[in-house]
């Protein structure tokens, strides 16, 4: 798990990542202390124990998150003493494990009371459809609930998604130097990297110049109507590793922002553009050779093609980033807020209960002291409650309130 | 004279650089087609940069501030011919896009500073003429942060004169909040500045899409229409400062918001092969461009009605050659308008940039109603479906607050819709005359009101809701006096609205029986949603301030028994009512329940 991508200070090339790292078990994080990034980390900003928490949320949540409070704490404290001004927290996990789902959740809800008006960003990874852990509806469901309480913003991957995206690629038989490139890859590190990518485009505002300037905090301003709805689709384009393109025109671009919009480029399973999907908001960051006239024409097209409600339709946030990624010559990521979230969120409910209905495997969450038998209901009900705002704005009729009258000049209320 | 501009966000720095290289341009700029008298280019070249830059020896220093809450705009502020000395930004990662963010808690971090170098760039002054506020009022820094500080410099120096320069934003915008937060910041700043001069961004693209037609348009086109529209007007003229053409606009202290209109914007690069159009033609030009709004949208207002002109040429003019005719027809102004104020010409034998001939107009017209309109209306769209409002109230704004701004804005569009009727209202009397009478009927009023309510507090206003409110404050304990108070509120809003439908005396009358905690009255159809709708608003506000009395105030209101229970009182006449104790434990007076139409 680790807090903002930035690092921080460069002093003769010698950079620390402001980063804290939690596992309870040693074993992946040891890499950071031999590979080639050992001297991003030092030891400060790394906790880890053992012998790691079984799969099982309650052992995280509830046992190691009390235990490892106060260390935690410190590591960020000690952070974030260092930044001049805190923008934001990134978290990254994957809900279906024990650790990252359960104490990723915990920090999650330490850091809203330490530092309540500080975003709390959420990239998490859902094993649905993919899950190798029995216990695995339990764990998503459990930092689900979690997420809609204390989460500001949450970008759900889906590990199905991922895998559809990698073997579209390896697939990919469009040159030569492509397929040799893919024959080289492992494709672990190629799912990671696409989330690598989103973090990157994501953050670009943050970190290069551009003539109009996304930053973190801007997007939950302009994601979020309201404050149990925080879930973002998002959707990349290109995916490809490198562009063989010299140079992007009007065309390609236009290709570049189609993609982002289709079933296949988003990290979610979920059809953005689908006719049951109502958008609530948008954002679309262009990165590299992107201008004001194309977005304009975009954002025309998108308000053509999908759903909106009332007060939607005219609301998008655009960003432009001068710098594109390494690789390419524009770029875009699309983040939507859309009721067509509901069906992760069914998804997970529906997990939950064909397992708890028959009290499978809940002796490993009881025993944990702190964990009690109603968080299973809790968190089923919460859930539900999510999926009902959804249906709520989908089914709500358009109503026009009648305007304010204009009164005499200077009347207080 | 001299003039300080002060850039608030990353818009407001973007265009205020622009609008520096445009002056910049303009002093250096030496092309033969523009300067006929070189005494007289001397003379301007002169004046122009005593009004905008500090002449040193070292070279020129812009008077200007640079304010942001983040670098990467003002770091690109660096190198250019000449410096801007006063960069006030940090990276404090910016204001979220969020007005309230910006106004309560990002202002701080930059105000001390601010005021600090402001006070020393006026100390540098030997006259300023106008403090000039560039800013956006869609994000969070330029709106928000913006409005805080401009508020500041009002109350430290209460005489001078601060021009506002606000973008507003594309109808289909780049930022979800951007009408809530213009309509934060115009309803803030309208009172505090002098005037403002609003540029509309899908105007300013519309001209810029003609410049480039070899290659699609950038940001950095907009903001140079935007700084040769300023510079047009800003630039020196003989004998006029700047502030006192702007106020030759705005007459009336209603009506402050400012366009300018321009001609001829040509791409620099096709300059040479350009015709060179002549006065007339140029006049024509701008006379059409400023007409162009009303047909949008004719709901609003049918015909153009200006309150003032300025015409502002550039350029070589022998004698009379400019015709303004037809400006001066006097079916197009507010009858109000004295005849010599209508439109008024000032010209500079000078060009300005390349252009040999350039002329602007200063308009303040009934043609901004449109813009301001669909703001509102989108604004009010957002707000009526409760979207995005956390993100306020977490920093202090909040439905009140919101509603507060939604009136002013109404009533500014109506004040501009309706311009012709305000003359009506115009006493045709010497001031004297009506500060007389404005006080002798305040006398009298308040006399009858003290009459009237001799069991409540005298109040001098006369909308029932103030008494209203003032007699549940006097009825109720400290602790939930501001429940009643703000249900009040939300009815009194319905009040200001003609809807025929809704009977707001039951729902007074409901409400005084209900502070008894006995609901008397059925109300009827409309009235009843519309009351429940008011108390589940209400309910929600309240459980956000998380007071456990008023909650169980509250559920003692529960809406099932206002619409199930008992009607046996609903015919019983009015004066009995008035005089059963049981019946108005609040002692109601009889005027509150009274039919007031």
């Amino acid at each position: 798990m680790s807090q903002l991508t930035l690092f921080e200070d460069i002093k003769k090339c010698e950079v620390k990542a402001r980063a804290i790292l939690v596992d309870m078990e040693t074993s992946v994080i040891l890499r950071y202390k031999t590979g080639s990034l050992q001297d991003l980390f030092d030891d400060t900003c790394i906790i880890t124990h053992y012998p790691g928490s079984g799969n099982n949320w309650a052992e995280g949540h509830c046992h190691y998150g009390p235990m490892f409070e106060n260390t935690i704490l410190t590591s960020i404290k000690k952070a974030v003493e260092k930044c001049d001004s805190l923008h934001g927290f990134l978290l990254m996990f994957s809900t279906g494990g024990g650790t990252g789902s359960g104490l990723g959740t915990y920090i999650l809800k330490l850091l809203e009371d330490n530092y309540p008006n500080i975003d709390r960003f959420v990239i998490c990874v859902y094993p649905t459809g993919t899950e190798d852990v029995i216990t695995c509806p339990y764990n998503m469901a459990l930092a689900t609930k979690e997420l809609i309480k204390h989460a500001s913003c949450v970008v759900p991957v889906e590990n199905r998604a991922l895998l559809d995206i990698v073997n579209r690629q390896a697939n990919n038989k469009h040159s030569i130097d492509t397929m040799n490139f893919i024959a080289k890859c492992k494709p672990f590190q190629d799912m990671n990297s696409i989330i690598v990518n989103l973090l990157l485009n994501l953050t670009s505002g943050s970190r290069f110049s551009g003539s109009l300037n996304v930053d973190l905090n801007e997007i939950s301003t302009n994601m979020v109507p309201f404050p149990n709805l925080q879930f973002l689709a998002a959707g990349l384009s290109p995916l490809t590793v490198s562009s063989d393109l010299v140079k992007s025109n009007k065309q390609i671009r236009e290709e570049i922002f189609l993609q982002t919009l289709q079933k296949n480029n988003q990290l979610l399973k979920i059809n953005v553009t689908g006719p049951k999907s109502i958008i609530l908001g948008t954002t679309l960051i262009g990165r590299g050779d992107f201008n004001i006239s194309d977005m304009r024409t975009y954002i025309q097209r998108l308000q053509k093609k999908t759903c909106f409600t009332s007060w939607s339709a005219r609301a998008m946030k655009i960003g432009l980033c001068d710098v594109p990624p390494i690789g390419h010559h524009a770029a875009m990521l699309s983040l939507f807020n859309t009721t067509s979230m509901s069906t992760l969120l069914k998804n997970v409910n529906s997990q939950l209960m064909r397992l708890y209905n028959r009290k499978a495997h809940t002796h490993h969450y009881l025993q944990v002291p702190g964990f009690e038998d109603y968080f299973f209901e809790e968190c089923s009900e919460i859930i539900t409650n999510s999926i009902q705002s959804y249906r709520d704005i989908e089914e709500l009729k358009p109503f026009g309130m009648p305007r304010l009258t204009p009164v005499g000049s200077d009347i207080s209320l | 004279m001299s003039n300080i501009t002060l850039q608030f966000g990353q818009c407001g720095n973007q265009v205020g650089q622009a609008l520096y290289n445009c002056i910049y341009e303009d002093i250096k700029s030496k092309t033969d087609s523009c300067i006929s008298n070189k005494r007289l280019n001397n003379e301007y070249v002169k004046e122009s940069q005593n009004l905008w830059f500090n002449v040193k020896q070292s070279g020129l220093e812009a008077r200007s501030l640079l304010i942001d809450t983040e670098l990467k705009v003002t770091h690109q502020a660096i190198n250019k011919p000449y410096k801007f000395k006063n960069v006030i930004s940090g990276s404090y990662g910016g204001s979220a896009n969020n007005w309230a963010f910006g106004y309560t808690s990002r202002s701080l971090l930059v105000a001390r500073d601010v005021m600090e170098r402001l006070r020393h760039e006026i100390e540098k002054c030997d006259f300023i003429t106008c403090l000039l506020n560039i800013l956006s009022s869609s994000g969070g820094t330029g709106s928000g942060v913006g409005s805080r500080i401009i508020e500041l410099i009002r109350e430290e120096y209460p005489s001078k004169f601060i021009t506002n320069v606000i973008v507003l934003p594309f109808q289909k915008g780049d930022i979800v909040t951007q009408n809530y937060n213009t309509i934060l910041t115009l309803s803030k700043l309208y009172d505090v500045t002098d005037n403002t001069i609003l540029f509309e961004n899908d105007k300013i693209f519309e001209i810029t899409r003609k410049l480039t037609i070899d290659r699609e348009a950038r940001l950095s086109d907009l903001n140079q229409v935007i700084a040769q529209q300023l510079a047009s007007i800003a630039q020196p003229l003989i004998d006029v400062p700047f502030s006192q053409m702007v106020s030759q606009v705005a007459t009336h202290p209603s009506y402050n918001f400012i366009q300018i209109r321009s001609a001829p914007h040509l791409n620099m690069a096709h300059l040479n092969y350009e015709m060179i159009s002549n006065w007339t033609i140029l006049t024509n030009q701008v006379f059409k461009s400023s007409k162009t709004d009303i047909l949008m949208n004719p709901r609003l207002c049918k015909k153009i009605r200006y309150i003032g002109n300025v015409v502002v040429t550039r350029g070589n003019m022998s004698g009379n050659e400019i015709d303004l005719k037809r400006f001066k027809e006097k079916s197009m102004y507010v009858s109000w308008v004295p005849e010599t104020e209508r439109v008024v010409h000032y010209g500079q034998q000078r060009g300005m940039l390349n252009y040999q001939r350039f002329i602007s107009l200063l308009t303040n017209s009934n043609s901004i109603c449109n813009s301001l309109d669909c703001i509102v209306e989108d604004a009010w769209n957002l707000f009526t479906h409760g979207a995005y409002l956390h993100h306020y109230k977490k920093y202090g704004v909040d439905d009140e607050y919101f509603l507060e701004a939604f009136q002013k804005m109404e009533n500014i569009i109506n004040d501009y819709k309706n311009i012709e009727k305000i003359a009506e209202a115009i006493p045709s009397k010497s001031i004297f005359d009506i500060r007389s009478t404005i006080s002798k009927y305040q006398c009298m009023a308040q006399r009858s009101m003290a009459e009237t309510c001799s069991a409540t507090a005298s109040s001098t206003s006369e909308a029932p809701i103030d008494m209203w409110i003032e007699l549940m404050k006097q009825i109720l304990t400290k602790d939930n006096h501001n429940i009643i108070s703000r249900m009040l509120k939300y009815i009194a809003l319905f009040d200001y609205r003609t809807e025929k439908q809704i009977n707001l005396e039951d729902c007074y009358m409901v409400l005084s029986d209900l502070t008894k905690g006995d609901p008397s009255k059925q109300l009827e159809g409309k009235t009843a949603q519309f009351f429940h709708e008011c108390l589940t608003k209400l309910a929600r506000s309240v459980k956000e301030d998380n007071h456990s009395k008023k909650e169980v105030f509250l559920d003692s209101l529960e809406p099932a028994n206002l619409s199930t229970t008992r009607t046996y009182r609903s015919k019983v006449d009015r004066n009995g009512i008035l005089s059963d104790t049981n019946l108005n434990p609040c002692k109601v007076p009889a005027n509150l329940l009274i039919d007031r139409k």
